[in-house]
């Protein structure tokens, strides 16, 4: 548990209390480096966490003094409410379908682009790829309407000469929560493919070269080699998108959804939002953030825990 | 991995051709939707009402530009923008570099919880009414540090910044150490020289996301001119006809509806920074992914 | 051991800083508002402000022109001109020598998010416009944020007198029970504002006489869908077009059924209150307009919150329910639309006659859909509300909307205003005049509004006298936030009702699923809300009754 001492040292003559002292005199100046850091963890990021108390009040934003406690009240409330009920199935729905569509994607790129031997092609595919990263959803929302406009959109055009129906897909229940997933594979595929790439490139090549003696094909060496060789990487992968499963995307759906949809779009983010924020309702949608994290936390603890228990590496 | 004078068969042919036919596609598909803004801020629009622009342009006109560019928001938006995004991205930068180093030193007393703290802010999140409340208190409201401040460290970052340092071999900091220099000069003159395609990659994740920034701006700014180039195109980008309906808005002209050739002008502008930048850092990044990697 | 010891060292910092960090807070905002109370006569407190103001009403009145201390204002502005610094700016600015600094809210979408932040933080603009948010009201008026104007209203008596003068009922729907007024009406649109409009160049086209009943009407958008009333060989228009997302762009299909409404309340001759988004009669126009959207007359995009402008601009369509103010020759969609379709003409039609027999407009609530207010951040909120109040005067308000004579605009030889400068122009803004600076925030729909034409101002006549009938069978709460069960569930009640509707319409929900649509209203609340609704609005009756009377004489 403790950080192991340093043998060059006659630390065994010391007390734990003095080797204790010892060493943080000796890193003073690592302590030091950290302070700033862990200052602007705990301001920005603790401090707000421990804000979530007002979860167990009834919090007046005008009047911070005339807030009063009401323990789990706000919490009861959500529970009976069957529109938060709709935003949180909403919400696994729709992570859970982008986790189960999106996730081989990038894997399946990765080791299709690896099998090129055209560095400049190469070269030329990951930076496009990788490009929709960069742009924001604001501008991917403004694309996307551009694109699905009922008169002049050109996938509304290509949507129709296919099923020879005029489509209107942003507010058709339907079919909304398949161009989120849809639209957020063509944001994030090229990034994850990056990552991807980059565990593939450092895999020996000499196991090629043994496994091309062994006169094995190529098919043969993606499943004996390659993959192995990136399976840490998957794994990692796949624990911190189980920690992004009560996140389905707020930018996203926020800049894209109207009330026709939200029976199959409102997620937990949104609905904090309109709420708290809108409605100034600062408890209520404190308490439903609240319920969101705490399921991320388990959630990410299980996957850990399995992770470890079937001999992968977990985050820590 | 150079040329393998292996034999290779028919069905590997077949799916090299497969494999090169499909990038080419998917290279198209990426690219289309912003060569077809362009084209879209080119065109008049009259004929961008009518649709059918694919390729090119059509009654081509500067127009557009013209009228995006007397918007004195979009300049402002800017300004912002590129202010947040210099200063937080050097800050935030240095800052995860100065907090991981520590977190990757084993012999660190308390190292472990400390990075157990950081890691816990990755896990669980504090909420948006809590942050603003947060931001509120300090009294950072309609001030651009509220911008920065908030997004300058992400434990995701610390994480990889660590992982990297734990990969630099001890023996080059022992020598230093040897020749008497503190834990500080050897952090400052032997390990970030020898991080910049890391440090390159975390200035690009850090820059990305305070370039896309949207949020923070409804949040915490109220004055126009403060406001972020994301909200200020977001205001252009969007319709309001719902917001005004339910409000049963009875008066004509309330809308600052934007043309679709605006608004694609708008897009392109505003997307041309990143263009332009991109293939400078791209190379840094994809090496800093591989060094990197996201393991923890 | 030593970890165990830090970590809980660590956590007790954390902690005990975040308690600091509170009480720090906390003493922060009681600082402010003690420095804010000392500095000036306003008071936090709402009962004090409103001793305050009436203690001022008995003083001498301030002379907003001769102020030697220059004031210092924030607005929240959002309609209308928003650029700082503009030429109307610096000469009110002079004028009353205050120093305005525009708040602007970020547009319909976020603004309301951006005006609750504003309002829960501990420096709001000295002067506050909202629309909608009924809740949100009660809660500021509650923690004291606003100040109570009835008896500045009282001393300075332009915007009182106008109100008054337009429709009494709108100050009795700003006003609290108790006679005091914390919102002051920005926006109250004419009796009604809107009309059906219809491309003559089209019916000419093809031989149509304009429709007078709903049939007639229908025939005419399949007329215009189908027999190609452009005559560009190319099957391209549709008959109907409007707002997307927006029901009154159906107007003509809502009032040809009795007691029905999209949103609002309805009351019958019994005076039984009901929800119109439930009644029978929604049930028959949506299924209306669900029959003309599944044959192709309506524009696809109407479900969607689109704009018409765009569309019409396009001339894709041929009727639509729309503005009066269409009528004057400098309105911005008709001139965008008249520049790439000069042939072209829209005119007004009377309302067609649906199967009630009894054809009404869209009729405006007689409260006003936007407000302001002086928050208890005003330093001087007495002379604040009289400046306000100077600057609602008829000349100065054609000032800050049209600008000078000469300069900005001009009468011709009939008399008739002709912009020179139109507010809406893009010159207003690159040049950065700010005519319609303060839009919204007291807007005159009197002679004031000199750009409407004789036929427009005849036209809202019309409309206006055309809605009565609609007007009095809908109800308008006066303060629909303390309608309890309503306010608990009009949230769920109004998601499931939008999506019902707007389903029908494009097709997605059947209308055979009406009575299971009843259904989840009832199971969301709605009985519960009924029950109340009737009771309140019996109520509410008396009340209009007693001040309509009490304020006859003024």
């Amino acid at each position: 548990m403790a950080a192991a001492a340093k043998p060059a040292k006659p630390a065994y003559e010391l007390s734990g209390w003095e080797r204790f002292k010892k060493d943080v005199v000796r890193d003073k100046w690592l302590y030091l480096l950290i302070l700033p850091g862990m200052l602007f963890m705990l301001i920005f990021r603790y401090i707000p966490i421990f804000g979530n108390v007002i979860a167990f009040m009834d919090f007046n934003p005008y009047n911070m003094w005339n807030s009063t406690w009401v323990g789990f009240d706000q919490f009861i409330k959500l529970f009976n409410k069957p529109a938060f009920m709709q935003t949180f199935y909403n919400t696994l729905y729709i992570s859970i379908l982008k986790m189960v569509c999106g996730f081989p994607i990038p894997i399946i790129l990765a080791l299709m682009m690896n099998e090129m031997r055209n560095m400049k092609f190469k070269k030329v595919a990951q930076t496009l790829l990788y490009l929709p990263h960069f742009i924001s959803w604001v501008v991917m929302a403004g694309l996307i309407m551009n694109f699905l406009d009922p008169s002049t959109g050109l996938v509304t055009a290509l949507l129709k000469s296919i099923t020879g129906k005029d489509l209107q897909v942003l507010t058709d229940k339907t079919l909304f929560v398949p161009m989120l997933i849809i639209t957020d594979i063509y944001k994030t595929m090229g990034w994850g493919t990056i990552i991807y790439f980059a565990a593939l490139s450092g895999v020996d090549p000499q196991l090629y070269e043994a496994a091309e003696i062994d006169g094995a094909r190529k098919w043969k060496q993606m499943i004996n080699i390659t993959l192995p060789a990136i399976t840490p990487t998957i794994v990692i992968m796949l624990i911190l998108n189980c920690n992004n499963i009560v996140n389905a995307g707020f930018d996203q759906i926020f800049m894209l959804y109207s009330a026709l949809v939200y029976d199959v779009a409102d997620i937990i983010d949104t609905y904090v939002y309109r709420i708290g924020i809108q409605k100034a309702d600062y408890s209520f949608s404190t308490a439903a953030g609240m319920f969101k994290s705490i399921i991320a936390l388990v959630m990410i603890l299980i996957v850990n825990f399995v992770a470890k228990k079937t001999g992968n590496e977990g985050i820590w | 991995m150079e040329k393998n004078k292996i034999k290779t068969s028919t069905g590997e042919k077949i799916f090299t051709v497969f494999n090169y036919a499909f990038f080419t596609l998917l290279c198209l598909v990426m690219l289309y939707p912003f060569w077809h803004e362009i084209m879209l801020s080119f065109s008049s629009l009259e004929a961008s009402m009518k649709g059918g622009i694919f390729l090119w342009p059509k009654g081509f006109n500067l127009d557009t530009y013209k009228s995006v560019f007397k918007n004195p928001n979009i300049y402002t938006g800017f300004r912002t923008t590129i202010i947040v995004t210099i200063a937080g991205t050097a800050l935030g930068t240095l800052l995860t570099a100065m907090t991981a180093y520590p977190l990757s030193k084993s012999r660190l007393r308390g190292g472990k919880v400390l990075m157990t703290l950081v890691l816990f802010t990755m896990i669980f999140s504090a909420g948006m009414i809590p942050s603003f409340l947060l931001i509120q208190t300090i009294g950072f409201m309609d001030n651009i540090l509220a911008l920065i401040l908030p997004g300058l460290v992400s434990a995701y970052n610390c994480i990889i910044m660590k992982s990297f340092f734990l990969s630099i071999p001890e023996s080059l900091e022992e020598s230093a150490r040897i020749d008497g220099a503190t834990d500080l000069r050897i952090f400052f003159s032997i390990i970030l020289p020898l991080s910049k395609a890391t440090i390159a990659t975390i200035a690009l994740f850090t820059a990305v996301g305070y370039w896309n920034d949207y949020f923070s701006t409804v949040l915490y700014i109220r004055s126009v001119d403060k406001w972020a180039l994301q909200a200020v195109l977001r205001n252009m980008l969007t319709n309001t006809q719902q917001a005004m309906q339910q409000a049963g808005v009875n008066v004509m002209a309330q809308t600052n509806t934007n043309a679709q050739t605006i608004k694609a002008g708008t897009i392109v502008v505003s997307t041309v920074p990143i263009l332009i930048v991109y293939p400078f850092v791209q190379k840094y990044f994809v090496k800093g992914v591989m060094i990197g990697g996201v393991k923890g | 051991m030593n970890m165990k010891k830090i970590a809980s060292v660590v956590l007790a910092l954390a902690l005990s800083v975040s308690v600091f960090a509170a009480c720090g807070s906390n003493g922060n905002s009681s600082a402010s508002s003690t420095a804010s109370t000392e500095s000036s006569t306003a008071s936090t407190d709402s009962s004090t402000a409103s001793t305050d103001s009436s203690a001022a009403a008995t003083g001498d009145k301030i002379d907003v022109l001769n102020q030697s201390e220059t004031m210092d204002v924030s607005v929240a502005v959002m309609t209308g001109f928003t650029a700082a610094d503009s030429r109307v700016q610096k000469e009110l600015e002079e004028k009353y020598n205050v120093k305005f600094n525009l708040v602007v809210l970020p547009g319909w979408a976020d603004g309301q998010s951006q005006i609750s932040l504003l309002m829960a933080s501990n420096d709001m603009p000295n002067i506050m416009w909202w629309w909608t948010m009924d809740t949100e009201y009660n809660k500021w008026v509650k923690a004291g944020l606003l100040d109570d104007v009835s008896a500045y209203m009282d001393k300075y008596t332009v915007i009182r007198d106008y109100y008054n003068k337009m429709d009494p009922k709108t100050l009795f729907y700003a006003s609290e029970a108790d006679g005091s007024i914390y919102r002051i009406p920005g926006d109250v649109a004419e009796p009604s504002c809107e009309n059906l409009w219809i491309r003559q160049d089209w019916l000419d086209n093809l031989n149509l006489k304009a429709p007078t009943t709903i049939e007639e009407l229908n025939e005419v958008l399949r007329a215009f869908t189908e027999d190609d009333p452009d005559g560009n060989g190319q099957n391209d228009t549709y008959g109907l077009g409007g707002d997307g997302y927006d029901f009154r762009s159906f107007w003509p299909w809502i009032q040809s059924y009795d007691q029905t409404h999209y949103s609002r309340f309805c009351v019958d001759d019994n005076g039984v209150v009901t929800y119109g988004p439930a009644n029978e009669g929604t049930k028959n126009w949506v299924s209306d307009v669900a029959d003309l959207y599944a044959k192709g007359y309506i524009t696809p995009n109407i479900t969607q919150d689109t704009d018409r402008d765009e569309q019409m601009a396009n001339g894709g369509f041929g009727v639509t329910y729309s503005w009066c103010a269409w009528n004057n020759p400098d309105a911005a969609p008709m001139m965008s639309f008249y520049a790439s379709n000069p042939d072209a003409k829209w005119v007004p039609i009377d309302m067609v006659k649906g199967s009630n027999g009894n054809p009404q407009e869209d009729p405006a609530t007689s409260a006003a859909w936007a407000y302001f207010a002086i928050t208890n951040t005003a330093s001087d909120p007495e002379r604040l509300y009289a400046t306000w109040d100077d600057m609602c005067d008829s000349d100065n308000y054609i000032a800050r909307r049209f600008g000078i004579e000469g300069t900005d605009y001009k009468y011709d030889e009939n008399g008739q205003y002709v912009a020179i400068v139109g507010p809406d122009s893009e010159e207003n803004t690159s040049k950065n005049i700010g005519l319609k600076l303060f839009d919204n925030l007291m807007n005159r729909k009197d002679e004031c509004n000199i750009s409407n034409t004789p036929e427009t101002t005849a036209l809202f006549k019309k409309s206006g006298e055309n809605s009565r009938y609609a007007a009095a069978h809908l109800v308008e709460w006066k303060d629909p936030a303390s309608f309890e069960s309503w306010t608990e569930c009009s949230a769920d009640i109004e998601a499931e009702k939008d999506q019902y509707l707007w389903g029908v319409i494009a097709g997605q929900e059947s209308i055979d699923d009406w009575d299971n649509y009843v259904a989840t209203l009832n199971s969301l609340g709605l009985e519960d809300v009924l029950a109340e609704a009737n009771e309140d609005y019996a109520t509410l009756s008396a009340q209009m009754e007693e001040y309509l009377a009490a304020h006859g004489e003024a």
